[in-house]
């Protein structure tokens, strides 16, 4: 095999836009929800594990020689050399809470913009929006936002009112750049409208306690009523939220030594999958997009 | 002692105090509470369990209120002020903070219902 000078690895920003609620679980829990969804130790934010998206994509690429080439070849034959893409876990960027005015806002907040601006520094793409500011009880809305009730400067969220702040530029540029990097015309425009930019606790605390939880029981066989204790708990992100990461490709290994951008090209720039558990409820149907240009 | 340690032990001292007569009704709420509270918010699903602990005559929101004070130095907190609080706490930081402790204080009787009282997911209180 002819070991080739490698080219510079490739860092490219990904987004995760779940078309339906989305189960990256861990498998059991021991608070109030039986099987809860992952999330980051040191913050408490859910997020998607780079191995999951991984292995979603590893699925989903035809050919078996791509497949090699990209994430390294089948397990019996693992040692021979290392796939050419690693994933960084999902992170949480946008997450839907329920609105009394235009049914549903797209929160965030400044600390979850910041680590998505850190990590469009590593991928080089085109610098963001500055992260606001907002003070607690505060939202940040756009200047077409729907989530204002009518005639005041009040925002109902689930069970929370917050007031809308005055200064609509900082959302209106983050609902610019958001959209672009989600690539698609109908989400741009959901983002004018419902992009709401809360303070971190604030954002925290929907994100701990306004996921969605659905009981769920089995019933037995013969009598088609619940087994004896047959009922729990299982905890999804909502429809609608949006994660990030990063893809980092180098020269693949195989002896085709496919260069960083054609092995993230084998990803392609959008495709919908499968992602987390309970595929068989319909959870985990998602738009991954590659920002592969890395520009805007 | 750490803050979920409190809560475990002021969970289990109430718990393990109730008359046997007591154990299925107080059960049962105690295992959807938490359950409620993510599903219709924190005033609602008090409000709720307290109209039905005070119908079943089963002390689960003093018992609640109690454990949510110790985790959070607030010893004297009762049914009463919880509930008010629930209701009027108009700042939306304080009352998904309130919803949190209430929430790991639910989840503890919750697993003390299964547990010491011996009720089971999916059961009903007769009549």
């Amino acid at each position: 095999m002819t070991i080739l000078p490698p080219t510079a690895p490739l860092t490219r920003l990904y987004t995760l836009h779940a078309l339906t609620p989305l189960h990256a679980g861990t498998g059991q829990g021991v608070g109030d929800i039986d099987l809860p969804v992952t999330r980051e130790r040191a913050t408490g934010l859910p997020f998607v594990p780079g191995s999951s998206v991984r292995g979603v994509l590893r699925d989903a690429l035809g050919g078996r020689e791509d497949q090699a080439a990209v994430f390294g070849p089948d397990p019996r034959h693992a040692s021979e050399f290392a796939g050419a893409l690693s994933v960084t876990d999902a992170r949480l960027l946008l997450f839907p809470v329920r609105s009394v005015a235009g049914t549903w806002a797209w929160a965030t907040s400044p600390a979850l913009l910041a680590r998505l601006r850190r990590d469009a520094a590593v991928s080089g793409t085109a610098p963001l929006p500055a992260v606001p500011t907002v003070t607690s009880g505060q939202a940040l809305l756009t200047g077409d936002s729907v989530l204002k009730l009518p005639k005041t400067a009040a925002v109902l969220l689930d069970d929370w009112q917050l007031t809308a702040a005055d200064d609509v530029r900082a959302a209106d540029a983050w609902a610019a750049a958001l959209g672009t990097l989600l690539g698609d015309e109908d989400a741009a425009t959901s983002l004018r409208q419902r992009l709401c930019v809360l303070d971190d606790t604030q954002l925290s605390l929907a994100a701990e306690l306004a996921t969605e939880v659905n009981a769920r029981i089995r019933l037995n066989e013969q009598t088609k009523t619940v087994d004896r204790g047959a009922l729990w708990y299982e905890e999804s992100l909502p429809a609608e939220t949006v994660l990030f990461g990063l893809m980092r490709a180098e020269t693949s290994r195989d002896g085709r030594a496919l260069p960083p951008a054609e092995v993230l090209g084998r990803i392609g720039t959008h495709r919908y999958a499968q992602f987390g558990g309970k595929a068989g409820t319909g959870r985990g149907l998602c738009s991954l997009r590659l920002d592969l240009d890395g520009a805007r | 002692m750490n803050r979920d340690q409190q809560r475990a032990q002021s969970a289990y001292r109430q718990v393990s105090a109730l008359p046997n007569d007591k154990h299925k009704k107080y059960g049962v709420l105690a295992l959807n509470l938490p359950f409620l509270i993510r599903s219709s918010g924190l005033a609602q699903a008090l409000a709720f369990t307290d109209q039905k602990a005070r119908a079943y005559d089963v002390p689960l929101l003093d018992h609640l209120a109690a454990t949510v004070g110790e985790a959070t130095g607030r010893p004297s907190l009762r049914r009463e002020q919880l509930l008010a609080e629930s209701r009027t706490d108009s700042d939306p930081a304080s009352y998904l903070m309130l919803t949190r402790e209430a929430l790991l204080a639910a989840t503890w009787f919750k697993r003390l219902a299964s547990s010491i009282l011996k009720v089971e997911p999916g059961e009903e209180v007769e009549g």
